[in-house]
């Protein structure tokens, strides 16, 4: 058994910590985990990626056209790691743009979302796309837009990471007192990912 | 990555789960199980958070009654050198540097490893193929025979911190340090890790030290002495190692390709074998230097009818050493490898371009999935910037209003103020290495009939590693340039270590060798700056600017994000995108509003702002202005 994720997005929108709990969640279940990560040179702004490898590996890295997921913290990097899913695998797509500041300079303006997502399409029709952002700035914590995506990602049929590992691998991942909004956010996250399932 | 209670948590209290941790994470956890006395180290990616996470568990370690120096020295040769002389002790000590940073220490090293060592000293070098956060893609094993040093290197982050304990056994027993050797996707990979106790030090009394002159003062009669007795040593740890697991065959039930493998090529190795479901037997390398002639001897002659590859990542170096073996053992069938178009030449090793080096070379139909490819319009590059709120975009906007961009050469130099390169702050002509910007500009300013201003750009750590020499030798040589110092109060870009600066001052150090027009300023405050600037780089000699702002990310994780944030108001926007096109910070973007002249009006994401104002020091208008963040957020 093989079970991989790709999370891809900007540095500074919490997508290391949202690889711990994967991680933290699975080997509280028992697995393997294999996984690898941007760090360094890019501490804000820069194009960020981690993988989360499950099961049967070997290697940190995902190979091309294999992952389970590919949860997109930001649509431009989605669609950048898009050769990353496999060709029945989900999209999880944070519809918030985030120009890069040399795209800014260049005079042009930012693709329609629209638009990356129905390129996304060509990788795998399986796209779950929500504002995570605006959400999370809706709670008054635009940062909690990757707990928010994490939510999603714990209704995608077949993960073998159950709600109770994630749950329990989120309490521990922040300070107590953040938990309960963090929980909501999942449970957000959560709920709307069972709508699109519907 | 992992808390550190967890990650220097008794063993007792984890039963028999592992530990998710970051091969760096899993080498620190490595470095307190076997008892390391003494870590000496400059921060480098990616090795860095080795040192960083022992750094951050000090007052963890001392509750344990683990009494651990780790030292933050000023480059990489300092380090090497303390290190070596902190092993007298007999203690174990561990070196970390990246992979250039070997080449900062190789004096020391190339010669103190003819010398050996009393106490275990491993030499941890991280090298980063692909060149992820470096400025060359540089294969250290080659290292390893130019210096006749044992290296080690681990397949993954289990296996790095598993070795590191056999790395300490070569190096006490044979007194020689030892490489161990990661790359970016053991350092910054994670993996479950079992974990063993803690041991700590056991530190003597009473230290007595004993160090032979006739070996340890390296004057050519004494050198020539150290030279037998290494030749010989290697003899020694390569009959050692012939039993050694670490080197090992892995039997396969399709026996037309044998393939040896070391390192971090192993891994992918082994997603190839389970994909295609290709069983071929594999050698797998660990202990790359001595070169296993043995194991790599009998492999040839077991699969003399088959065909061997040889996988691995970054230069020719296995393929070089297996095919001088096959040579001198007369095997007869066919080696492929680099030269065959097994794995690239250049870049990182991944699952994909295994499988695509191993379709040329297999007579067997391999399967690539196909990608398709991004309509072209859709995808922009994102490369790595300044941060919103950086200090160094402030000062690299005075230099600009006070130096043209068109009339200056710059020499910058290694860290995060090297982004400042790209546009549209061009604060760059040329970077090579650590400490190279004082060299570069002053050479450069010797150069005959050379009119332009030289600039060269330098930060607070880099200045501490290796500026200091080439600041010295511009003032004795007469150049003629400014020196910038960008002083961030933080080695930033590897994560926040510590450096001299917290103790010592760049603008008295200047003074002391002799610079005449030392001045320092704040960063924050651009207009005042650029009028310093304008007369600093007209003087006749070498001036030094220290501009002096904390990193943003340090200073709002110690207190917190300012309560004034800034808008642009854009009923009196003229759209003249002075913000923009000056400074472009990532929290500036193209709004959807449009003035009564039709100029689009920028807008300040609120999200990405570090507010510090700057784009309110730009903005020719005023039209930037704070607000309080209550007002605009409703916070």
């Amino acid at each position: 058994m093989e079970y991989q994720i790709f999370l891809a997005g900007v540095g500074g929108q919490g997508i290391l910590s949202v690889t711990d709990i994967l991680c933290n969640a699975a080997v509280e279940m028992g697995f393997t985990v294999r996984g690898s990560e941007t760090h360094g040179m890019s501490q804000r702004g820069g194009s960020v990626f981690s993988n989360v490898r499950l099961g049967d590996v070997h290697s940190p890295l995902i190979m091309e056209r294999t992952a389970d997921i590919l949860i997109g913290f930001e649509p431009a990097e989605a669609l950048r790691y898009a050769q990353f899913i496999k060709p029945n695998g989900y999209s999880l797509v944070n519809k918030y743009p985030i120009p890069s500041p040399s795209f800014i300079l260049s005079k042009n303006r930012y693709p329609e979302v629209k638009a990356i997502l129905t390129e996304l399409k060509n990788y795998s029709t399986r796209i779950f796309s929500l504002n995570a952002t605006q959400l999370a700035t809706e709670f008054g914590k635009p940062i909690i837009q990757n707990i928010i995506m994490l939510g999603s990602l714990s209704a995608v049929p077949d993960l073998p990471l159950t709600n109770k590992a994630l749950k329990n691998a989120l309490k521990l991942q922040f300070k107590e007192q953040f938990y309960d909004l963090n929980l909501e956010a999942y449970q957000l996250g959560r709920t709307s990912f069972e709508e699109f399932l519907s | 990555m992992a808390k550190l209670k967890d990650i220097f948590q008794d063993v007792k209290e984890v039963g028999k789960k592992n530990l998710v941790l970051l091969g760096n994470e899993a080498i620190a956890r490595g470095i307190v199980e076997l008892g390391v006395a003494g870590v000496f180290t400059y921060p480098g990616t990616p090795s860095s958070e080795i040192p960083t996470t022992l750094f951050r568990a000090k007052d963890v370690l001392k509750q344990k009654g683990y009494d651990l120096y780790l030292e933050w020295s000023t480059n990489e040769a300092v380090a090497l050198e303390s290190a070596y002389g902190f092993s007298f002790s007999g203690l174990r000590t561990v070196f970390i540097c990246k992979h250039v940073g070997l080449n900062v220490a190789a004096d020391v090293f190339l010669t103190l490893v003819n010398a050996g060592v009393l106490g275990g000293l491993v030499m941890i070098v991280a090298e980063d193929p692909e060149m992820h956060s470096s400025q060359n893609e540089q294969d250290n094993r080659w290292y390893t025979k130019l210096a006749n040093i044992p290296m080690f290197e681990p397949s993954d982050a289990r296996e790095a911190k598993e070795m590191l304990k056999s790395a300490f056994e070569v190096s006490e027993k044979f007194e020689t340090p030892v490489i161990l050797r990661t790359v970016t996707r053991i350092a910054h990979s994670r993996a479950d890790i079992p974990l063993n106790p803690i041991t700590n030090p056991n530190i003597p009394e009473d230290m007595k030290l004993k160090i032979d002159p006739s070996r340890f003062v390296c004057v050519p009669g004494n050198a020539r002495q150290n030279k037998l007795r290494i030749l010989e040593r290697v003899e020694r740890i390569s009959k050692y190692m012939v039993g050694s697991n670490w080197n090992r065959i892995e039997q396969g039930k399709k026996q037309e390709h044998a393939i040896i493998t070391s390192g971090s090529a192993y891994a992918y190795t082994r997603e190839v074998i389970n994909h295609l479901e290709l069983d071929f037997p594999v050698l797998k390398i660990g202990v790359s230097h001595p070169f296993p002639k043995k194991i790599v001897g009998d492999f040839l002659k077991v699969y003399s009818s088959s065909t061997i590859l040889i996988i691995e990542e970054a230069d020719s170096v296995l393929e070089t050493f297996v095919k001088k073996l096959s040579f001198e053992e007369n095997f007869l069938g066919k080696i492929i490898g680099r030269a065959e178009g097994i794995t690239p030449p250049h870049g990182e090793l991944t699952t994909r371009k295994l499988l695509k080096g191993l379709s040329r070379v297999l007579n067997q139909e391999v399967s690539i999935p196909s990608i398709p490819s991004i309509e072209g319009d859709l995808l922009f590059s994102r490369p790595p910037v300044l941060c919103p709120g950086c200090p160094h975009r402030a000062t690299f906007y005075a230099l600009n209003k006070s130096v043209p961009k068109r009339h200056r050469i710059v020499s910058t130099d290694i860290g995060c103020y090297t982004l400042g390169a790209s546009p549209p702050l061009n604060a760059g002509h040329l970077v090579i290495c650590m400490g190279s910007s004082l060299g570069i500009g002053s050479g450069i300013s010797q150069i005959p009939n050379q009119k332009e201003p030289i600039v060269a750009i330098i930060g607070d750590s880099t200045f501490w590693h290796t500026g200091l020499p080439g600041l010295v030798n511009a003032v004795y040589n007469n150049s003629k340039l400014l020196l910038l110092v960008v002083d961030n109060a933080a080695t930033a870009m590897t994560g926040f270590q510590p450096n001299p600066g917290e103790k010592l001052s760049i603008a008295e150090a200047a003074k002391g060798v002799g610079v005449n027009l030392v001045t320092e300023v704040d960063a924050f405050d651009p207009k005042s700056s650029l009028e310093v600037m304008k007369e600093a780089v007209k003087f006749d000699g070498v001036s030094v600017i220290v501009s002096k702002g904390e990193c943003r990310i340090q200073f709002v994780r110690r207190e917190g994000l300012p309560d004034i944030t800034y808008l642009v108001e854009s009923s009196r926007c003229v759209g003249c995108h002075t913000c923009i096109n000056r400074i472009a910070c990532p929290a500036i973007m193209w709004s959807d509003q449009k003035n009564d002249k039709g100029k689009v009006i920028p807008i300040i994401d609120q999200f990405l702002c570090a507010r510090c104002g700057l784009c309110s020091e730009v903005c020719p208008y005023g039209v930037i202005v704070p607000k309080s963040v209550k007002e605009v957020l409703g916070e």
